[in-house]
């Protein structure tokens, strides 16, 4: 029943790590893992801080960790329409729906790719990840009914727009990754698309470590020489994923603890020559494991997450987590399991923190409970098991 | 009948172990399976109850006293013995009980009977493993446990009892160790839960490359633990540079630190631990995900009563390598492979052949044997259990003449429908006919049943004392129950009640336009009040107060017999004598093979197919609680819910009102009161929405035909959580509770339903199979018969 192939299509592939690309990689090689035949249809673009008009990787055919993976060459023209919304955007202008037309159809896309999802067998299921790229809306609407979308949907400007609207019609099956995302889509074009919209899963993504991962990254850990006792965020240094608010609540803390921060981004948000603040920078993912599994809790203030794979790794290790209130997806997944606290301001930072440093049991509880609520919803074979479901429930 | 469970197993640790859960699931299922009998179970705390369902404590008669706890063993087990069977006998006699039921009577942490009991007796036995072994187990016991042991099986094996084992193979263990004097002895499986373990999607979810045997098993010397892994080296070594070079053993086993520790040193010892995987204790979800993943199930165990993981990993698609012995052939017949438990080598080989065949394979092999497991599931061992208790009886003679005296189709009534069709069942087992309240409605041509004949009820009373049996049908409409009431008080028969209140009818019937002594005589029944009331109803000083009033006793009093539709009827109606439950059947409409028109029906009424409908059936009042469910549409429709309420039937003189309410709402084009449905219509309607909502409230103790027909149609279907409707399993209606959040949980509700596909092909799966098996109408009309007879 799994002879069917899988198509996966992104703008970016294995050249770089965005929180979609990174899904659909995994998603790809959890499908190859279990012998499906899954191939990603990508750009030759290599990354979103290259030219989205100009080829900077070679196009043709590759293997990558076992998938086959296919590059098409990038559309070359209509970089000047794209920049002009995006400039109109910045501006605070008025879009016109030309301008937004121009956004979806002008931004990063391949004609070439568009045109061989055209000539795919019908028993295909292809699967387009993220909805906010110009790939996205030419691969669906110029495919009526073929090709599924995994949006990762954003309450942003873009989610309202009509495009969005035409790619929701033309698409054949919708994957969300959380149910704070499926009650944006269904108050939004519930009563425009029907059951289309209502029916449509919930599969989020399969978050699984590997043993010897957590074993290697243990071996590391004692050089880092990190405390005794310290809370850690991971992911890109960013105002937009409420690292400024973070340090800020941090640095009004009346506890000493210290935060550690791993990953990249803009290092000058964490102040330099403060024991409170740890920056690691980028690490290796084993030593990332081996950092979460040994903190007091992780932290992720970001308000527009779609899913949040970092909460989902802390809580497989056990750890207990802190995300912000205005989160309605990381919230969510809180209210779910019991396995972290949701804040608003420093007070409740305060509260939440003081509450994880003295209640060590309770504390472990929550990130107990968090590894079941991951283990039990989020493994890869049933979240592949729910595409492919899904998929074929449609084509019967 | 009155069955009196022992629940001492609810307040045992077992509860959570083997027993204890074929004491829920049997238990769980026996009650949602069975209407007609009346559960007892003995506890010293009603708190234990919290292990079963809860949906079925409200249907369970608790006997509560501390001489059944089982903490009573600490005094002495002789003295607890003697104690909890003074008790039970005492229960037993005060509440008439008729059979006296132990799922768990070996077990030397429960108490157990040491006398003969008033009533009938039926254990659940499932192995004999202390007399098995006996010079690991019995052998070693201390002699006062050994005597227990002995005198518990002895008793077992008295000729006044019946046993229900657990396999064929418990069956012969026990004839052949301990006797077969006992009075009946019967095997009903045991089962797995389908529900956690059966995906009827076989989408091959194991990551490739290498290769898994999953164990499951435990340091008891049965289970066979070292041998397996000794079997797995041996088999490693032997065929080395073959798929056995990627294999892994996985192991599931709770386990001490000491034991990990010295298992762990065996391991090294014979060069196997870097292969083997020690789980530790893990969740069901989890061991599900590894029954699915693994490539072979292995299971050598020495000795099973049943033998419950095979099925397990059965009915998860996995490829079984299964000891020999005992119970397993029975259990996995041909669909697992099997091998000798105490022969190394035998193993190792088998564990290799397995594992070729297991990756060889076509996926169909998978199917095949999740069907074949299916059959283990617990409805069926309680439907088992429930047939061994009621001996239903299946031979029937039919030389009874039986009178009907009903309304009839094509008059516009639920029970005339409702009649018409069980009358079809009936038939098999009385000659029949029929006699039509026509008094106030002449009609000249009525539907005909072949072999029953159809009169008029003016012609009843002189042909009434040919019928060995009368079953007069009331319900609360005087157009067509008038006549039937004055007949049933003056040849009284088998009362059949469909409302529980039917003051609204004798009001309208007797004390607005007919004879008002009829209606003086019933309130009478209600001594001093009631005839005040009636003084004062006469004086036009008072309205009809239908509560405290509900005016059925007094018929049900002059009756010979009386039928109620649920339980809860029958509490109501304590002080009448020979009354009995049986339910509603559910029935589906005539000539169900004709294919109804979804895109007619989506353009009669103007509906889009993407969009969701929730229905309302029947004539539309106040009672169905309309206005709650607008209020709800409304709030889902805020939110984006694309769903319409079809009001399938007259809104009456509700209709405006109704729709000026959607009108103030701004959602008037969302309603659609569709006026009285012909049944094709009507059925058309059921068949095309994804919801129904049920709600009565308040109820007039009624029974819903329309309910019956939901289930049977297999929609979901939202009820009021209010009397006779908790009776249904929660698994195939969600209930609504009548109070302020009532709106709250009716969007709820709908608003998970709709995001849900899934819930709502469970639910209709679990409805249709409800009506299929405990609403079909030939069961039911066995029911009559048995009862009548």
């Amino acid at each position: 029943m799994n002879k069917r192939n899988v198509y996966i299509i992104t703008p970016w592939y294995n050249t770089f790590s965005g929180g979609a690309e990174v899904a659909a990689r995994n998603l790809a090689e959890e499908c190859v893992n279990r012998g499906i035949l899954t191939t990603v249809l990508t750009t030759c673009c290599k990354s979103p801080y290259c030219s989205w008009w100009e080829d900077s990787v070679k196009q043709g055919e590759e293997n990558v960790n076992g998938v086959k993976v296919i590059r098409f060459r990038l559309n070359k023209n209509g970089k000047e329409k794209y920049e002009k919304t995006v400039q109109k955007q910045i501006n605070g202008e008025n879009l016109l729906e030309e301008d937004k037309e121009n956004f979806y159809l002008h931004g990063i896309t391949s004609d070439d790719l568009v045109e061989y999802v055209g000539n795919l067998n019908e028993n295909s299921i292809v699967i387009m990840l993220p909805y906010f790229q110009a790939l996205a809306y030419n691969v669906v609407i110029n495919n009526p009914n073929k090709v599924s979308i995994m949006p990762c949907f954003h309450d942003e400007e873009q989610f309202y727009w009509n495009q969005i609207s035409k790619m929701i019609k033309n698409s054949k099956n919708i994957f969300y990754l959380s149910e704070p995302e499926k009650d944006m889509v269904i108050k939004n074009y519930g009563i425009t698309y029907g059951k289309k919209v209502v029916e449509a899963k919930t599969v989020g993504l399969g978050v699984e470590i590997e043993r010897e991962k957590i074993k290697s990254g243990e071996l590391k850990f004692e050089k880092l020489n990190l405390p005794n006792e310290y809370i850690v965020y991971v992911g890109r240094k960013d105002i937009g994923k409420g690292v400024l608010n973070l340090v800020n609540f941090h640095k009004d803390l009346k506890s000493d603890i210290p935060i550690v921060f791993l990953g990249g981004g803009d290092e000058n948000l964490v102040p330099k020559d403060n024991n409170k603040f740890i920056d690691l920078g980028f690490v290796d993912e084993d030593v990332k494991y081996s950092v979460i599994a040994h903190s007091k809790a992780l932290i992720n203030l970001s308000n527009n997450e779609s899913f949040s794979l970092v909460i989902m790794e802390a809580w497989l290790m056990g750890i207990p987590v802190i995300v912000s209130e205005a989160c309605k997806v990381t919230k969510y997944h809180c209210e779910k399991c019991n396995g972290g606290f949701w804040i608003k301001d420093s007070n409740t930072y305060e509260k939440s923190i003081e509450f994880i440093l003295k209640n060590i049991d309770l504390s472990k509880t929550m990130g107990l409970k968090g590894k079941e609520y991951v283990e039990k919803n989020y493994n890869w074979s049933s979240v592949i098991s729910e595409i492919l479901k899904s998929d074929m429930e449609l084509s019967s | 009948m009155k069955i009196l469970i022992d629940g001492q197993t609810l307040e045992t640790q077992e509860i959570n172990r083997g027993i204890g859960n074929y004491f829920k699931n049997v238990i769980n299922n026996l009650i949602k399976i069975d209407f007609i009998n009346e559960w007892y179970i003995t506890l010293s705390d009603k708190s234990f109850l919290k292990n079963l369902d809860p949906w079925i404590v409200d249907k369970l008669n608790v006997v509560l006293s501390e001489k059944f706890s089982p903490n009573n063993i600490g005094k002495s087990l002789d003295i607890a013995n003697q104690e909890y069977t003074t008790q039970i006998q005492k229960e037993i006699d005060s509440n008439n009980i008729d059979i006296y039921w132990n799922p768990n009577p070996v077990m030397q942490n429960v108490m157990f009977p040491t006398e003969k009991l008033n009533c009938k007796f039926f254990a659940t036995f499932y192995d004999l493993i202390p007399m098995v072994f006996k010079n690991k187990y019995i052998n070693n016991w201390p002699n006062a446990l050994r005597n227990e042991y002995m005198r518990r099986l002895n008793y077992l094996n008295s000729k006044e009892n019946s046993i229900l084992f657990i396999s064929e193979s418990s069956k012969k263990d026990f004839d052949k160790m301990i006797g077969n004097d006992y009075k009946r002895g019967y095997v009903t499986f045991l089962a797995a839960d389908s529900r956690l373990y059966y995906n009827p999607f076989n989408f091959d979810m194991k990551v490739k490359g290498t290769y898994n045997i999953l164990y499951v098993g435990g340091f008891d010397f049965r289970k066979n633990m070292y041998s397996a892994v000794d079997a797995f080296a041996e088999a490693k070594s032997k065929y080395k540079g073959t798929i056995m070079d990627n294999t892994y053993f996985d192991i599931v086993c709770s386990m001490s630190k000491n034991e990990k520790d010295k298992f762990e040193k065996y391991l090294e010892k014979i060069n196997i631990l870097e292969y083997i995987k020690l789980n530790g204790f893990i969740s069901e979800t989890e061991l599900v995900k590894k029954y699915r993943e693994c490539d072979l199930f292995f299971f050598p165990s020495l000795y099973e009563g049943f033998g419950l993981p095979i099925v397990e990993a059965l009915l998860s698609g996995a490829v079984v390598l299964s000891a020999d012995n005992s119970s397993l052939k029975e259990v996995g017949k041909d669909n697992c492979i099997y091998c000798n438990a105490e022969n190394i080598n035998n193993m190792s080989e088998k564990i290799y052949e397995s594992l070729q065949i297991s990756i060889n394979e076509d996926k169909s092999e998978k199917e095949k044997r999740k069907n074949y497991a299916l059959q283990f599931g617990w409805e069926e061992t309680a439907n088992a259990t429930l047939n061994i208790f009621c001996e239903l009886q299946k031979e029937h003679k039919k030389d009874i003449c039986l009178a009907l005296v009903t309304p009839w189709l094509p008059q516009r009534t639920g029970i005339a429908n409702w009649i018409f069709k069980l009358t079809k069942s009936l038939n098999e087992y009385f000659n029949i006919d029929v006699y039509v309240d026509d008094s106030e409605e002449k009609c000249k041509q009525y539907r005909q049943v072949e072999n029953v004949k159809i009169q008029t009820i003016s012609n009843f009373r002189e042909n009434s004392n040919k019928y060995d049996l009368i079953i007069y049908q009331l319900g609360n409409n005087s157009q067509y129950h008038t006549e039937i009431y004055k007949l049933a008080l003056e040849k009284p028969g088998i009362l059949e009640v469909h409302d529980y209140n039917i003051n609204p009818f004798m009001y309208h019937s007797f004390l607005l336009h007919g004879d008002r002594k009829i209606f003086e005589e019933a309130i009478g029944y209600y001594g001093e009040e009631g005839k005040e009331h009636y003084k004062e109803l006469s004086k036009g000083n008072a309205y009809p107060d239908m509560y405290k009033f509900p005016m059925i006793h007094y018929v049900s009093s002059k009756s010979k017999g009386v039928i109620v539709h649920s339980q809860w009827v029958k509490k109501q109606m304590d002080e009448i004598k020979n009354i009995s439950v049986i339910p509603l059947p559910a029935f589906e409409k005539e000539n169900s093979d004709e294919k109804l028109n979804k895109g007619e029906f989506e353009k009669k009424y103007n509906l889009k197919e993407s969009e969701f409908i929730i229905s309302c059936l029947g004539f539309i009042n106040k009672n169905k609680r309309p206005y709650k469910i607008i209020d709800a549409i409304n709030k889902l429709r805020s939110e984006g819910y694309p769903c319409k309420l079809m009001l399938l039937g007259s809104g009456g003189e509700e209709e405006n009102e109704i729709m000026e309410y959607a009108e103030n709402l701004g959602i008037k084009n969302e309603i659609i009161i569709t006026g009285f449905l012909d049944d094709y219509s009507y059925y058309e309607g059921i068949e095309f929405s994804d919801i129904i909502v049920n709600l009565r409230y308040p109820s007039m103790g009624e029974s819903s035909a329309t309910l019956c027909e939901t289930f049977k149609y297999g929609k979901p279907v939202l009820v009021s959580n209010i009397n006779q409707y908790k009776e249904f399993p929660d698994e195939i209606c969600w209930k609504v509770d009548v109070n302020e959040f009532e709106v709250d949980q009716i969007y709820n509700y709908i608003k998970y339903l709709l995001k849900n596909k899934d819930v709502r092909d469970v639910m209709s799966n679990n409805a249709k199979n409800y009506a299929d098996k405990v609403l079909n109408s030939d069961k039911i009309a066995a029911e009559y018969y048995k009862y009548l007879i």
